[in-house]
């Protein structure tokens, strides 16, 4: 070692220095703020969650502020390419595709948030009551689950779509007929691993009512993976619409969404590639908005990740 | 004879790239192993001792992890610079390694048998009769009962103790010169943790192989190894055999972690002397000696500077600035002094007997449905009763009920039949009122700190949870009083509105310490609140927990696995063994006088922190695994691993007797 | 393991049972009575009668419904006289089985190997390419990869056919566009999985014994990730089974899809009840060997008796 000038002052005892050691240096962050920070630090997540804001306003107001209405025919413009007076053109029956694309992303994304939504809220109740009293209700809803969860959500919804007619709101209900067993067994995993933990045991053992325990102890440690399952569960919802009307069984026409538009475009292919060309590209951005979101909130919320970084 | 080493690391420094920045994990560390010898690598978590042992075999992730200086000789050859080819017919062949969890660390997907003869996957020479042969052989060296049966088996097949025999048959099977054991006997039991030390200590007899022992536990240390580093924030504080490191011990770091154990010696009328604070940050290591923060000798030159190893004599080497020519002298011993408890209440033990019974446990049985038909006899008719201001430790293995037991009683779970009564009443039949106050009154301490607060909430509104809930103080109080809590706990008013992740082990227990004193209970269920802790952090939470006791007149019931901690902190002991209460006495009679078998041979295994006495320490034969608690048997349950059995024994089940003055076994010889 | 394949079999008749019972009531409850309106012709009315048998009493209708399904016999069409849903199933089956396993098993195949190869190059460009293409795989539906491919390919450069089953290359188009999706989700599990394994204790072990890599990923790490794959094997089939639906119809594929599509547009109920049981009872076969599959691979639930799951 490199000569170093040592005294005799050096060497007085001065003791250990506690202080500071029980000190925290960290900001003093909550597990939201925390969640937050990271998902704007994340591009890809932070740029779809821009794609789907830019995305909601336009559907909500790119209808009312054009001139044409989203069923309104121009016989002079039939697959008319795009233009100036139509920014998307035009299908084989002269609508134009700006408005209608719009119109269809409403009925799309309504469709898709409030079925994700509606299921997820089903879900939650029945695996959180599964999860955290246990015993027989449990054990019954458990088997009905098992039941249904060997038939695929698809052909049921499109029995119940074929049984109850065609429409927005018949649709969002076949989609939660069976929708709700993936988050009902998620969740109730969830909570039974959670009710394991010794925190709500010392709950428990200070006597704070069971609601009050579900409610503060529970439900906020599980809501990050709720709010990441339910942005991946709405791509899922979106696709049954688009295949659902893809096939006959959605919305009818003449009202829209994006799968009556891929629907109908696909059949002008040949003539004018254009009509599903369009439609396809906002499918496919919205589904990857809300892919990378959900990544980027799963990485957000991981619990594994905590604590890490400085 | 002085031998050669077959393995010297010099100067070795290993650090991790992560996004927080680097970590320093491994600084400048120098060790060497000889032939034959059995080198302990002792320090607490963090301290950088796995990080030493894995990088021999290049077993740290390469990235994030590197090598910033230093080199590694095996036999000669410098291992930084072999190959990953040469290297591989290092490992396994020549140096095995055994890892901390048996749980975890075999291929759940693939049968034991498969898992040791991999070892020579690859090797031409041997034919397949030869390896399954070899197999065999070493499955049966290493103890395990059957191993035509045992190799088709997978590892979920087997029990934790089982495992890591596999573990071992699996390191030695190639007949390495080095054996590496990472915490080989953290995750077992005692007796099994007895039986696996047995095992290690008969192997180097045998075939003279070295062996790098890492631990946390001084009593392993000085059970098995010749030689013993202390480490510490990255670095080798101190090295020499293990009589230097007990009893000629030179680094101030060395004497605070031997005076912070528990032992069975300790007086129980003196306080512990844990080590303050927290080790240092790897991000940001001090520049001067790691310890330095934490030292009561420190100096000011130990803020600044590293300091040099200083040779003491042969082997024994220290790197402390109080070796310094200029430095005071210090005598450890003489300042250390014990504080000495005021005595719990004057009239001591009598006084505490005489008090009047608080909590009567009475024929409590729990069973666990697990499934076809099957049920686990968690707790099994266990009776006993604590009286007020007294400790009741409850010891025993894992699987033996004592944490069930500790959860009927907080109405955590339902007893299957018996009663537990609470100043009288039926835990179980109160009225609404009742039940709530003996919700207030019946607190518990948890074990895993880590689990034990919810992460959502800051530990303002985790501590006043049950102040509000009861409504014991004003709403305008309750911060105040929160904040005199946390200040009785060591923490402070600046911690009440930071979120638990933010704290170290030591201090979430001790904030759950602060929770369970919130609603100003009588009595405390501590389940082993100090086992997930390091030793040094262990005192501080004993002599809290000591300390409350007599502020506040508490009674505790302390559930633990460690004889020394149970027996520092406790009035009387019971002693639980698959679901039954074999023993219980005050602790004076039950250490002096153990009449139980299990329990002699519990106290028989224990590790004891000074190389002398634990080899002269004479041990009883341990025999066999613990059972599994589903549908046990009708005789006794030790039956199966007590060396005194008889007939009677393996078929009646004894019944629980006083055989001295407050003291009964159950057990049909005595 | 024949306690766990007992269970598995038992919740497989259950929820086939289930779905039958709820597709006989479904048709008892449907608006408008399709099957006994005046319009059909009385051929056609005279064939529901029999199969539905509706002036029975309910009891006696649905022990003669089970009696069909349990023959195999899924009625008859509304649409065309005398045609029977069986016939349509034995003539479209072949092609969408056909087309189905070449998706499952280029999906299946690939979807792995893009999943090992990016785990194993985590972090450089391989890695971000998988990434990017699992991503983008798994955003767009296969309708609109179905028209992407036959505009692009067919139509555009005019490299493969657009339309028929009629020989290998007419199958490239619609297998890829079925796949695609399965594929992308596949490698997404595969290679969270294999990153995960890696950092089990037991690799530690393998590379103790002194193993090389390859021997570690191939008998440690891939044997171990694949678990988690298998279990979505039941809902991937049954994505690629719905995915013929639309594939077939924009490629004009003779196969079940197509004339699935077709009976939605032209309103023939009782062929989509038909169809739809038949589905239905097919994906419940198909999940039940997934899970016996499952439990052979996995030897804690082989020998331990207990599935895998949440308890």
């Amino acid at each position: 070692m490199t000569e170093k000038k040592l005294s005799p002052e050096n060497f007085r005892i001065v003791g250990k220095n506690p202080e500071g050691m029980e000190k925290i240096t960290r900001p003093n962050l909550s597990f939201w703020q925390d969640a937050w920070r990271r998902l704007r630090a994340n591009r890809s997540a932070f740029i779809g969650l821009v794609i789907l804001i830019i995305y909601a306003l336009l559907a909500i107001f790119a209808p009312v502020l054009s001139r044409y209405g989203f069923s309104d025919m121009d016989a002079d413009a039939m697959n008319a390419l795009p233009s100036f007076a139509h920014w998307f053109g035009c299908d084989a029956t002269g609508r134009d595709l700006w408005v209608r694309l719009w119109m269809g992303a409403r009925v799309s994304l309504t469709i898709g948030l409030s079925a994700a939504t509606i299921n997820m809220c089903i879900g939650a109740i029945l695996g959180g009551l599964c999860g955290y009293y246990g015993g027989k209700l449990d054990m019954i809803i458990m088997r009905i689950v098992d039941i249904l969860y060997g038939i695929p959500t698809l052909i049921v919804t499109i029995l119940v779509m074929v049984v109850i007619g065609r429409g927005i709101k018949t649709l969002i209900i076949a989609m939660c007929i069976v929708g709700w067993i993936g988050s009902c067994r998620f969740v109730r995993g969830e909570v039974y691993r959670l009710k394991e933990q010794d925190f709500v045991s010392a709950a428990q053992v200070l006597g704070v009512p069971n609601a009050v325990i579900i409610l503060r102890h529970i439900l906020p440690n599980i809501m990050g993976l709720m709010v990441t399952n339910l942005c991946m569960a709405i791509p899922w919802s979106i696709f049954q619409e688009a295949f659902l009307s893809y096939i006959g069984l959605g919305i009818s026409p003449p009202n829209c969404s994006w799968g009556i538009l891929a629907k109908e475009g696909i059949k002008m292919l040949r003539v004018a590639p254009h009509e599903v060309l369009i439609p396809a590209f906002f499918i496919c951005t919205t589904m990857l908005a809300l892919n990378l979101l959900g990544d980027g909130l799963r990485d957000a919320f991981d619990p594994k990740l905590r604590g890490t970084e400085v | 004879m002085a031998k050669d080493p077959i393995l010297s690391i010099k100067n070795l420094t290993f650090s991790f790239k992560t996004y927080g920045g680097i970590v320093h994990a491994v600084r400048d560390v120098s060790l060497s192993v000889r032939e034959g010898e059995i080198l302990g690598i002792v320090g607490e978590s963090g301290c950088g001792k796995s990080v030493t042992a894995q990088s021999v075999l290049r077993l740290n992730p390469e990235p994030p992890g590197f090598f910033e200086s230093g080199e590694i000789l095996y036999a000669g050859r410098d291992v930084l610079s072999l190959s990953e080819k040469e290297l591989r017919k290092i490992r396994g062949r020549e140096i095995g390694f055994i890892f901390q969890d048996p749980m975890t660390s075999l291929n759940p997907t693939m049968k034991v048998g498969a898992q040791i003869a991999e070892v020579f996957y690859g090797d031409r020479s041997l034919s397949r009769a030869e390896v399954r042969e070899k197999v065999l052989d070493i499955m049966k060296l290493v103890g395990i009962s059957d191993p035509e049966k045992r190799v088709k088996q997978y590892p979920h097949e087997l029990s934790g103790g089982m495992k890591q025999r596999v573990m071992i048959a699996l390191a030695l099977v190639a007949g390495p010169r080095l054996i590496i054991c990472d915490e080989p006997t953290t995750s077992l039991d005692v007796t099994i943790e007895a039986q696996i030390l047995d095992l290690l200590l008969s192997l180097r007899e045998r075939f003279g192989t070295s062996i790098i022992l890492i631990t946390h536990d001084l009593g392993v240390i000085a059970r098995v190894c010749d030689r013993v580093l202390v480490m510490y924030g990255g670095k080798v504080l101190e090295e020499g055999t293990a009589e230097d490191i007990f009893y000629r011990k030179a680094h101030p770091y060395t004497n605070a972690l031997l005076n912070s154990i528990t032992r069975l010696d300790t007086d129980k009328n003196t306080e512990l002397t844990p080590i303050e604070g927290t080790p240092p940050d790897l991000f940001a290591p001090p520049a001067g000696c790691p310890f330095a923060a934490r030292c009561d000798y420190c100096m000011e030159v130990c803020r600044e500077y590293a300091p040099d190893r200083t040779e003491l004599s042969d082997g024994h080497g220290v790197s402390c600035w109080l070796e310094h020519e200029y430095a005071p002298e210090v005598d450890f011993d003489a300042s250390s002094v014990k504080v000495v408890r005021k005595s719990k209440e004057t009239g001591g033990e009598d006084e505490v007997n005489s008090g009047e019974t608080v909590l009567e446990v009475k024929e409590l049985s729990r069973y666990f449905h697990v499934g076809y038909g099957q049920m686990l006899h968690a707790v099994d008719r266990v009776s006993f009763t604590v009286s007020k201001g007294e400790t009741l430790g409850l010891v025993g293995e894992s699987g033996c009920g004592k944490s069930t037991t500790g959860r009927c009683i907080t109405k955590l779970l339902k007893p299957t039949s018996g009663e537990i009564l609470y100043k009288g009443r039926n835990i179980f039949e109160m009225t609404a009122e009742g039940g709530k106050l003996y919700r207030q009154k019946m607190q518990m301490i948890f074990q895993n700190p880590y689990s034990s607060l919810n992460p959502r909430m800051t530990v303002g509104e985790i501590v006043g949870e049950g102040m509000k809930l009861h409504s014991l103080y004003p709403q305008e109080e309750i911060g105040k009083k929160v904040e005199e809590l946390l200040n009785r706990v060591g923490l402070g008013r600046e911690h009440m509105s930071r979120f638990s992740h933010e704290f170290s082990g030591g201090q979430r227990q001790r904030i759950g310490i602060a929770r369970a004193l919130s609603v100003r209970p009588e009595f405390i269920v501590c389940d082993e609140p100090v086992s997930a802790l390091d030793v040094s952090i262990q005192a501080q939470v004993i002599n809290m927990l000591k300390d409350l006791q007599r502020e506040l007149g508490l009674t505790l019931l302390f559930i633990a696995h460690d004889l020394s901690v149970v027996r520092y902190i406790s009035d009387r002991i019971a002693v639980m063994y698959l679901g039954e209460l074999v023993e219980e006495a005050s602790t004076e009679e039950l250490f002096k006088n153990p009449s139980h078998p299990y329990t002699q041979m519990l106290l028989s295994a224990i590790p004891v922190p000074d190389p002398e006495r634990a080899r002269e320490k004479r041990r009883i034969e341990i025999r066999g695994e613990i059972p599994s608690p589903i549908n046990p048997g009708i005789g006794c349950r030790f039956a199966e691993r007590c060396p005194r059995a008889t007939e009677q024994c393996r078929s009646v089940n004894p019944v629980r007797r006083k055989i001295g003055e407050g003291h009964y076994a159950a057990c049909h010889l005595l | 393991m024949l306690r766990y394949i007992a269970k598995r079999v038992i919740a497989a008749i259950l929820t086939l049972l289930v779905l039958v019972t709820v597709v006989f009531f479904l048709v008892r409850l449907m608006p408008g009575e399709p099957f006994t309106s005046a319009k059909l012709t009385p051929v056609v009315a005279e064939n529901m009668q029999k199969y539905y048998g509706f002036d029975k009493p309910l009891a006696v209708q649905y022990v003669q419904y089970l009696k069909n399904l349990l023959h195999g016999d899924f009625g008859y069409s509304m649409k065309y006289t005398n045609r029977t849903v069986n016939d349509i199933i034995a003539a479209t089956f072949p092609f969408s089985a056909d087309l189905g396993i070449r998706a499952l098993v280029t999906a299946i195949s690939f979807g792995l190997v893009f999943g090992i190869i990016s785990a194993l190059n985590r972090g450089n460009k391989i890695d971000f390419i998988c990434v990017i293409i699992a991503i983008i795989g798994t955003s767009v539906p296969d309708f609109i990869m179905g028209a992407f491919l036959q505009y692009f390919f067919g139509i555009r450069w005019g490299l493969l056919p657009v339309a028929q089953y009629k020989g290998f290359s007419y199958t490239i188009l619609p297998t890829m566009s079925l796949a695609f999706y399965t594929l992308a989700s596949v490698s997404r599990i595969m290679r969270a999985s294999m990153l995960e394994v890696v950092n089990q204790d037991y690799i530690k072990t393998a590379r103790a014994k002194g193993l090389s890599s390859f021997r570690i990923t191939t008998r440690h790490q891939i044997r171990n990730a694949i678990m988690p794959v298998i279990t979505i094997l039941g809902p991937t089939v049954a994505a690629v089974l719905t995915g013929t639906f639309v594939v077939e119809s924009i490629f004009a594929i003779p196969g079940m899809g197509k004339y699935y599509v077709d009976s939605v547009s032209t309103n023939d109920y009782s062929m989509i009840l038909g169809m739809t049981v038949f589905y239905g009872s097919f994906l419940v076969l198909c999940n039940l060997l997934v899970d016996i599959l499952y439990g052979i691979v996995d030897p804690r639930v082989r020998i331990g008796g207990k599935a895998g799951e949440a308890p």
